[in-house]
């Protein structure tokens, strides 16, 4: 395989605003491979809806994208017509969204709605796109598919409406998945469920799998690679195993220090241990985005933007730290909280 | 599905006995029927004979309930001016006025949902203003005076169409443009908002986001929502038509239920009156009730609970 599936590099986002311009993402750089889960993990606000709404051509209206590269195996997507994008939604790319409560249309049939998506893009009969929707929601894990055909969105649960979305993003067999939050409008017991099934598609098929979440977590069991987003930006991204085994950014450090505990952490809580909130931010950045929020930070931290750079084991670290993990005490997280 | 549509009957059959019951008594007791049936220079006698052979003379209460027991045993009553049975009347006026309402509406909604659509596709542009524009320019001028001008342009001035009487189809035309015009600036702002509100919606993203064509999202997955609160205002707004083609009716000489009613008045024609006012409040109820079971076939929600 020579070069990744999807590479994107510089992508901003910003968006008019009464009295301005915010810019939810400033600068974002990754790629995934075929076969490949890479996760993004950052709270809320940080710019993970946006950057894969950007990746889909799907930004709301009063947003304005900008960008180095957006390319699908060497397919440029920036710019591309609205008939180009028809042919790459739901063919190339599909997309799993947050609340499946909502995200399937109420007034039409589960079967009627894959059968929609599937002739969209293929020239089968009817009864052939029944037969792939059936086939489809048994892979999922959906249990007597025939019944839940001809059913409506609001008479399936929401972990059962998930499923459906998944079988639905399978319909074309795509080369790339994008998954927002696909598990946070959902039950505990439900997640790792869904969590599980996504991994093991991905497995299977070998497709590249974007897994969004606020939690690190969730995520941390399935994903390969994990980008964490900070204020707009890419603050580390490396290796799963790396960044979880000992963290570079303060940021990550503080995301690894707040992972809920099941059962313990209630659906819709904010993680408690990183103080303050993500500060909007309209101008480029001139020091170090996370600097209010850092138990660490120096002179440095202030002097000027932050520039990425490699760590020895070839994750990139958005800090002035020392990239060998040293200058750090945990317990200044504790004293911070504290407000000492 | 059937519980509900049986529900549904319960309250029209319900509504349509209140306002006959407000209809009778507001006939009765907004003059004397009698004197007025016996006409100006009548002798106190004749006045008082007229009142005993009508049954004017009894309880309110009685007199309503006979009424109705005629009505029910399919006895409209006879016109004592016309001299000529209720049914008949109707039967003759009803369907030019029904005719009018059905083109009135079909024009209405025609014109005021791609109106609308066009303007939420576009909102805040020329196209949005421009919609606006078309919906609501002309709507200052009493209505009468929007038919006269239609009149002059397309019956005078180009003399494209009839203007007078109901012979043809073509007679319809100007007369439903110029009732159903009306009910347009409602009917867009409701198909703009709820459009607006549609396409925002998660399952708008879900249907771009699997790349269905532009026509599907729009059309099958964002105006299939917005229309569900426009079916209920569109019967509303026919039975406001159906009430004020009295006007429309008389401009362009069609003989239907306003024009009917008109004449009744001024006649006192008592039976004929009541009846008319009876067909519209039941007109109005299974109206509404038509929405709503239109109403659940669109939505499953509602039907399948
Ligand atoms: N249409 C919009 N208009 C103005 N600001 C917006 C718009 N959409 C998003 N934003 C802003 O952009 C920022 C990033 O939004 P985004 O939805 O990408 O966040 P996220 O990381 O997905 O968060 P969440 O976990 O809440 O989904 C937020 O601060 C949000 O307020
Ligand atoms: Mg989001």
């Amino acid at each position: 395989m020579t070069g990744p599936l999807l590479e994107v590099r510089g992508l901003k986002v910003e968006i008019a605003v009464p009295g301005g311009m915010t810019r939810p993402v400033r600068g974002v750089d990754f790629s995934v491979a075929a076969g490949e889960t890479l996760a993004i993990v950052g709270e809320s606000g940080c710019g993970k809806s946006l950057t894969s709404l950007a990746i889909m051509g799907l930004l709301p209206r009063a947003a304005r994208l900008a960008a180095e590269t957006i390319a699908l195996k060497g397919l440029s997507l920036i710019g591309l017509s609205e008939s180009g994008w028809r042919r790459l939604r739901g063919e190339r790319i599909a997309m799993i969204f947050q609340d499946p409560m909502t995200a399937l249309d109420p007034c039409y049939r589960i079967g009627d709605q894959m059968a929609e998506v599937l002739r969209q893009h293929r020239p089968v009969s009817a009864e052939a796109a029944r037969q792939r929707a059936l086939e489809l929601l048994t892979r999922v894990g959906i249990s007597s598919p025939e019944q839940r055909l001809t059913q409506f969105p609001h008479q399936l649960s929401g972990g059962l409406r998930q499923r459906v979305m998944i079988a639905m993003a399978l319909l074309c067999e795509p080369e790339l998945i994008i998954a927002d939050e696909p598990t946070t409008a959902l039950d505990v017991t439900i997640q790792a469920q869904i969590l599980h099934l996504l991994a093991e598609i991905q497995r299977d098929t070998g497709i590249g799998l974007i897994l969004i979440s606020h939690d690190l977590g969730v995520v941390a069991g399935v994903a390969h690679r994990i980008a964490v987003m900070y204020g707009g930006e890419i603050v580390e991204i490396g290796e799963r195993d790396a960044i979880l085994g000992r963290p570079l950014h303060p940021y990550t450090e503080g995301l690894m220090h707040s992972i809920p505990v099941p059962g313990e952490t209630r659906r819709g809580e904010t993680l408690g241990f990183i103080p303050g909130t993500v500060p909007r931010q309209t101008g480029e950045l001139t020091r170090c985005g996370f600097l209010e929020r850092c138990p660490y930070a120096t002179g440095r931290s202030a002097a000027g933007p932050v520039p990425l750079r490699e760590a020895a084991d070839g994750r990139l670290v958005r800090c002035v730290l020392p990239l060998d993990g040293s200058g750090r005490d945990p317990a200044a997280w504790t004293r911070q909280a504290e407000g000492v | 599905m059937l519980r509900f549509i049986v529900q549904r009957l319960l309250v029209t059959a319900l509504v349509i006995a209140v306002t006959s019951m407000v209809a009778f008594s507001l006939v009765h007791l907004t003059g004397d029927p009698a004197a007025a049936m016996a006409g100006e220079n009548a002798a106190p006698e004749d006045v008082e004979a007229i009142r005993r052979t009508y049954g004017f003379d009894r309880p309110i209460w009685e007199q309503y309930l006979t009424w109705v027991g005629r009505f029910l045993a399919g006895d409209f009553g006879r016109s004592h001016y016309l001299k000529l049975g209720v049914g008949e009347v109707l039967a003759e006026h009803m369907p030019v006025t029904a005719t009018l309402g059905v083109l009135a509406l079909a024009f209405a909604l025609g014109l005021s949902i791609p109106l609308g659509v066009a303007a939420a596709l576009r909102p805040n542009t020329i196209v949005d203003r421009v919609a606006l524009w078309i919906a609501v320019a002309g709507q200052a001028l009493p209505s009468f005076l929007f038919a006269l001008g239609l009149i002059y342009v397309f019956g005078v001035l180009l003399r494209w169409l009839p203007v007078s009487g109901d012979a043809t189809w073509q007679h319809f035309i100007l007369p439903s443009v110029a009732l159903g015009y009306y009910a347009t600036p409602a009917i867009m702002r409701l198909t703009r908002s709820g459009m607006m509100e549609a396409l925002q919606s998660d399952h708008v993203r879900t249907a771009r986001a699997f790349g269905l064509s532009r026509w599907r999202v729009v059309v099958r997955h964002g105006l299939r929502h917005a229309i569900i609160p426009v079916v209920s205002l569109a019967a509303v707004q026919l039975g406001f038509m159906l009430g004020g083609s009295i006007v429309i009716e008389t401009v362009f000489s069609l003989k239907g239920l306003g024009y009917l009613a008109w004449q009744s008045i001024q006649r006192a024609d008592i039976e004929v009156i009541q009846a008319i006012l009876l067909v519209i409040a039941a007109t109005y109820a299974v109206l509404t009730l038509l929405a709503d079971i239109l109403n659940a076939a669109l939505d499953p929600r509602i039907r399948i609970g």
